[in-house]
């Protein structure tokens, strides 16, 4: 079975001959999905700037890797597993990109969607939860996918994919109802 | 509410916030119109974000390569060409348009890069050898053409690798080079780089981690 990691450490630059297969269209598959990177970026990483990023970076990636992601029975759920990992490092590496943000952002304009304060809080406790049951969180509510959608882009059991939603509302619940709302 | 509506809400909001975000951020032609005219007012401060190095044969092992030897050294599974390998490069801007990003493809007959703006609107496509042709392979995403736009298509050479420098009608510099830049030979394209960025985006794509790249900026506050 090929996976994921598989395709990321591939060498595009020798594809198998034997399997003259090609692949859909790129551009198509950018335009229907890079929107719905940028969302689920958002969420996780709790900036728009770096989603849009996040987005791009996983796009490349996949762009760079077309010639087998294409050929997948569902690229759009490799693209999000890609997302959700660039995510989750984005932590690692955001002093840096602070910095050439800081000093690009005059450059950029100001192309960056801002949401209202009672969405950021949402998302922002969504980022509390561990990070699986964020992840699981950002693709059920924002990528609007299913259980088994989800089971598939994480690589998990589906039983695994309820648990962590049920545990992510469970915690959600106080902190939620906090928020402007009677208790 | 539920913790499902807040959620649900939540999410609908991110979704609509990102639409008007990409919708009043890119009009058609607009941009266009807009960019012409502050461009003509400042043209001159651009951000050159070069990018890495490549090993190539052709780069490596001429001093000065010609146009027409970089170009006629094509594309190929080698990768032995000007524009061969599968790295990031990089882009340029000027302050009043939006930052691009643009990455190489080496499908392995026929090199080809894309630009892409922030907003994820791609604005030039080019495929095989990169010289002479370049003005005419470019395209949007919906595969009209833009080369009305292109004025001229200059190619710098410089010790140890070659950029590309279209100017678009309204006066924009669009920057691509491949090869390390140092200061010197970034402010021989652009005497407005200030600095020499070699951390900032080595990151930026995982999938070849290790490769050098080189970030030049102008001075923002110019």
């Amino acid at each position: 079975m090929t996976t994921y990691d598989d395709v990321l450490g591939s060498d595009v630059d020798t594809p198998d001959e034997a399997s003259v297969q090609l692949p859909g269209s790129f551009d198509a598959f950018y335009r229907s999905e890079f929107p719905r990177m940028v969302d689920l970026a958002y969420a996780l990483s709790g900036s728009r700037i770096a989603a849009e990023d996040l987005a791009q970076e996983a796009m490349l990636v996949a762009h760079v890797k077309w010639p087998q992601v294409g050929l997948m029975d569902r690229p759009g759920a490799w693209v999000r597993w890609v997302v959700i990992n660039k995510a989750a490092s984005w932590y690692q590496r955001r002093a840096a990109e602070v910095r050439a943000l800081t000093r690009l952002a005059p450059l950029r304009g100001g192309s960056f969607i801002q949401v209202d304060s009672e969405t950021e809080h949402v998302w922002s406790e969504v980022r509390k939860l561990p990070r699986r049951q964020a992840q699981v969180v950002a693709l059920f509510y924002l990528d609007q996918m299913s259980v088994i959608e989800i089971a598939d882009v994480l690589e998990v059991a589906e039983g695994t994919v309820k648990a962590h939603l049920h545990q992510a509302r469970e915690a959600l619940a106080p902190m939620l109802k906090s928020q402007g709302e009677p208790s | 509410m539920t913790v499902d509506s807040k959620l649900g809400e939540a999410s609908e909001s991110v979704r609509q916030a990102r639409r008007q975000a990409q919708f009043t951020s890119h009009p058609p032609n607009r941009r266009h119109q807009t960019k012409r005219k502050m461009v003509l007012a400042a043209a001159t401060a651009f951000v050159v974000v070069a990018v890495l190095a490549i090993p190539g044969l052709v780069l490596s092992g001429i001093n000065e390569p010609s146009v027409s030897d970089v170009a006629a050294a094509g594309p190929g599974p080698s990768s032995t060409n000007a524009i061969g390998g599968d790295g990031p490069f990089f882009a340029v801007d000027d302050p009043h348009w939006t930052l691009d990003y643009a990455w190489q493809i080496a499908p392995g007959d026929g090199s080809s890069f894309v630009l892409y703006t922030n907003g994820s609107r791609q604005i030039t496509t080019m495929t095989g050898q990169v010289a002479d042709e370049a003005v005419t392979q470019m395209r949007e995403l919906n595969a009209e053409s833009v080369a009305s736009d292109i004025a001229s298509v200059d190619v710098y050479e410089w010790n140890e690798g070659v950029s590309y420098v279209w100017q678009t009608n309204d006066g924009t510099d669009v920057v691509v080079t491949f090869g390390q830049m140092s200061l010197d030979e970034a402010q021989s394209l652009a005497a407005e780089v200030t600095s020499v960025d070699e951390e900032t985006f080595v990151d930026m794509v995982d999938t070849n981690p290790a490769t050098p790249t080189t970030v030049a900026t102008a001075d923002s506050d110019s």
